[in-house]
């Protein structure tokens, strides 16, 4: 049984990162990974409706347009159980604590720590 | 005859009756009469036994050359006359001779000089009786007599009267000198000089000034008259004077009843008749006029006439040599106000240097008495005076008066704050024919104000350097944050590349392992070649992935150390005993240094100042910076060691803090290598280091610089020699609440 990650990131060698790091998953069945370069975009496939279940939604916050807190607000306000980890370069409390308060699951910081990542993901519930 | 010559020196008259009567008696003549030539006329002058009324008649009368009267024919031919009666002469045209005088016979004998006759000298007869030649021989040898003594007669009158002008012009001068300045004196003398040697009653002498005659001394007029005199009258209401004005030396009136004019008519009712007015004259402009007066009509002699006009030429001199006297008088009353009123005090000393004169300042500023001035003293004696009155100071007074003696000699100029306190400026100018004068000036105020303007230059340069430092500080730190910014920049945007570049060289790693696997059977199959070859190529691509890993983990520790620094200080604050702080962050920084090296060895000398008292500040951020400095020191100290291999040069660091008070101030000194003077400006910038390649990220001092300056609103300074020492100086002040910013 198969659910869905969404990874949100304008940088396009991104989504090929996370391809490579979760190959063996993929390969196992264990997720599908998705791939939107930007807030729009990824709002497009969550109200196309995803399959197999989206569990996690990974997003950058630096991004042009709709930046990641922005498309978060925007999510909760849709689909509001939907998990959220937000990504992003700059550590500051700020961001962090913005975060927290639109609701994000998880906060990460580059260089993503894969392990952690996945360790993170497993304790999700594979729901719905 | 040259007896009554010298007998009566001075008149002419004595020896003209002497000559009528000798020439009577040397012809037994029974009348006499002598003429003398005055211009064209001839005037008689001198008669001797006429009839009482051809005497009356023929004194004082004139006659011309010509052969109306035996005089006449004399003078006209000069040469002798013999009428034997003039009753018979056809030409003879003088009947009173023979009706008043009842003269027959008459002969005239020419008084000559030079050939031209001077005058006649005419003998008579009541009766018809012809003179002999030897009587006529005889009147001819004495009229050359008679004109020799009529000549030396003239010239001793000239001469007389030339003494007297001159004595009256001394008396004159010597009023002048009497009454120095006083014009007055000198006016009436001059005025009763002139008057009474031509014999007039009154007179005046008027001053003139291109308008206005105004009476200045005025003699035997009425006193209503003198009044109005002296108040002056102008040549308008006078116009028989304005010849004087044209340019004449005198006016002569012979009666001034004649004269009809006002002010002539209120003179001539006042008594005045026959008046000569003089004018007084320099360089041709008019001064004034000296009036005589006569109080009958009597006109003034040419001689008078003569004699005035020379004595007024004489008074005009007077005049003026009084007026300049008195103008010197004045200017000297003048300087000595002056000299009297100036701010400087002035004491002169003249040629045996002897006090001279001195004003009222010079007595003041150096508080001399009376006395002593009034004694004259020489300069030896006055500084001798003031040296023994303290002036100088402790002195030996007779050193300090050969000094001074020898100073005063030359132009000298120099200061000196008396006993009192007052500064004085004391300048001496030795004087061209001897002697020096002495000025001293009152300078308190203007030192006081000079003072005043330094200090206040001074306060203004520091308050400026003050700036500077200031200004400097601010643009360094300036540099510093904008610096920062450009490195958070960087680092935020070499990050993400560089994230990808650790990522997909960890995933190579991990991939090319599973194409090992993968391809291991496959692999076994080829021959013993291919598969070393497959192998190597393998080994290397991993290799070569492994030190790209590395490498971007090293770039990672710097970006990460950029991003610290550029983050700022947010460590929390509290008090902490700083001393504690800097042993901890020593020892530290040893045992690391240890760890790292077995052979790092170095002295450490601590000199910590137990009157620091608990600060408060952000430990861990304080830390940093000594491990920084301290790390620094001890790189320093060891390179130096084994650079140089120096005998005897122990590697030693020093830290030391000490209490300021308001401040604390923390000392890292090493012995090592030092900074060269060219790049210590560059010490504190980001990226900045001295260390070969991948020893240091340069950004130690420059965190450490953030630390202290920003968040402890501190400073750090460095002081070094090359090849000696460096030391490092971070002073924090007590209140970094106030002073620290939080970022």
């Amino acid at each position: 049984m198969s659910v869905s990650i969404l990874v949100v990131d304008d940088e396009t060698d991104v989504a090929e990162l996370f391809r490579q790091q979760f190959r063996r998953e993929a390969r196992q069945g264990t997720y599908v990974m998705h791939f939107a370069s930007s807030g729009d975009e990824a709002l497009n496939l969550l109200t196309e409706g995803i399959e197999p279940t989206l569990i996690v939604i990974l997003s950058d916050i630096n991004m042009p347009e709709m930046d990641g807190l922005d498309l978060l607000a925007e999510i909760k306000r849709r689909w509001s159980d939907l998990p959220v980890m937000m990504v992003t370069a700059y550590g500051d409390d700020q961001r962090r604590r913005r975060a927290g308060e639109l609701g994000a699951c998880e906060f990460l910081t580059k260089p993503v720590d894969f392990d952690l990542l996945k360790a993170r993901l497993a304790q999700l519930p594979r729901a719905a | 005859m040259l007896k009554v010559i010298s007998r009566s020196t001075f008149d002419l008259q004595p020896v003209l009756d002497t000559l009528v009567e000798t020439g009577q008696r040397l012809c037994g003549a029974d009348q006499a009469a002598l003429s003398i030539r005055e211009g064209d006329v001839f005037r008689c002058l001198a008669t001797r036994s006429l009839d009482p009324a051809f005497d009356s008649f023929l004194r004082g009368q004139t006659f011309a050359p010509g052969s109306e009267t035996v005089g006449g024919r004399v003078a006209l031919a000069g040469e002798v006359v013999h009428i034997p009666d003039i009753t018979t002469d056809p030409d003879y045209r003088l009947p009173e001779a023979a009706t008043l005088g009842k003269l027959r016979t008459v002969l005239g004998v020419p008084l000559l000089r030079e050939g031209s006759a001077v005058g006649t000298l005419t003998l008579a007869r009541r009766r018809v009786e012809p003179f002999t030649e030897r009587q006529i021989e005889l009147v001819r040898t004495f009229a050359d007599q008679a004109v020799i003594a009529i000549e030396n007669a003239r010239l001793l009158t000239e001469l007389r009267e030339s003494l007297e002008q001159q004595t009256a012009t001394a008396e004159v001068l010597q009023v002048i000198n009497s009454s120095p300045g006083e014009l007055q004196p000198v006016f009436e003398a001059i005025l009763e000089k002139a008057r009474t040697h031509c014999g007039a009653t009154r007179g005046a002498l008027y001053l003139f000034d291109g308008e206005t005659f105004s009476g200045v001394a005025m003699q035997g007029l009425p006193q209503d008259w003198a009044e109005q005199r002296r108040r002056g009258f102008s040549v308008r209401q006078t116009p028989h004077l304005e010849p004087l004005l044209a340019g004449a030396p005198f006016v002569h009136i012979a009666d001034m009843r004649l004269i009809d004019e006002l002010d002539a008519r209120a003179a001539a009712e006042r008594g005045l008749r026959s008046n000569l007015s003089l004018a007084l004259r320099k360089d041709g402009a008019l001064l004034g006029l000296i009036t005589c007066g006569r109080s009958e009509v009597r006109p003034f002699s040419a001689k008078e006439i003569a004699f005035l006009e020379n004595f007024a030429a004489q008074a005009v001199i007077a005049m003026d040599n009084a007026r300049l006297l008195e103008e010197i008088r004045r200017r000297q009353a003048e300087l000595r106000v002056t000299f009297d009123n100036m701010g400087d005090g002035v004491a002169m000393f003249d040629a045996e240097l002897r006090l001279a004169a001195w004003n009222r300042n010079f007595q003041q500023i150096l508080d001399l008495t009376d006395t002593f001035l009034a004694a004259r003293p020489s300069l030896a004696d006055y500084i001798r005076h003031l040296a023994t009155h303290g002036e100088y100071g402790e002195v030996d007074v007779e050193g300090e008066v050969r000094r001074l003696l020898e100073a005063a000699g030359t132009q000298y100029s120099t200061e000196r704050t008396r006993p009192d306190g007052r500064v004085i400026e004391i300048r001496a100018n030795p004087v061209p024919g001897g002697g020096v004068v002495i000025i001293y000036s009152d300078i308190t105020e203007r030192k006081r104000a000079e003072a005043e303007i330094r200090a206040a230059r001074d306060a203004a340069e520091a308050a400026l350097a003050d700036l500077r430092r200031a200004q400097d500080r601010l643009i360094q730190s300036e540099k510093m944050a904008s610096l920062g910014q450009l490195t958070a920049g960087i680092a935020h945007e070499i990050k993400n590349p560089l994230n990808f570049v650790n990522n997909f060289a960890g995933l190579s790693v991990e991939l090319l392992d599973e194409l090992k696997e993968t391809a291991d059977p496959g692999i076994a199959t080829l021959d013993k070649d291919t598969r070393a070859e497959i192998d190597e190529i393998v080994g290397m691509l991993t290799g070569n992935l492994e030190k790209i890993a590395e490498h971007g983990r090293r770039a990672d520790g710097i970006v990460k150390s950029m991003l610290e620094h550029s983050r700022g200080v947010s460590g929390e604050r509290r008090e902490v005993d700083l001393n504690t702080l800097v042993d901890e962050a020593l020892n530290l920084a040893y045992h690391g240094a240890r760890a790292q090296d077995a052979s790092f060895n170095i002295t450490l000398e601590r000199d910590l100042d137990p009157a620091v008292a608990p600060i408060e500040l952000a430990p861990q951020e304080m830390t940093r910076v000594f491990l920084n400095l301290i790390g620094n020191g001890f790189y320093a100290a060891t390179k130096r060691a084994r650079g140089n291999g120096e005998a005897g040069h122990r590697p030693t660091l020093q830290v030391s803090t000490r209490d300021l008070g308001e401040a604390v101030e923390v000392r890292v000194r090493d012995n090592g290598t030092g900074i060269a003077p060219e790049i210590r400006d560059q010490l504190f910038q980001p990226f900045f280091t001295t260390k070969p390649t991948g020893e240091g990220t340069g950004l130690g001092l420059s965190i450490s610089w953030d630390i202290v300056t920003q968040q402890h609103g501190g400073s750090i300074e460095v002081a070094s020699r090359p090849g000696e020492f460096t030391e490092f100086t971070i002073r924090l002040p007590r209140n970094a609440q106030a002073a620290g910013k939080s970022t």
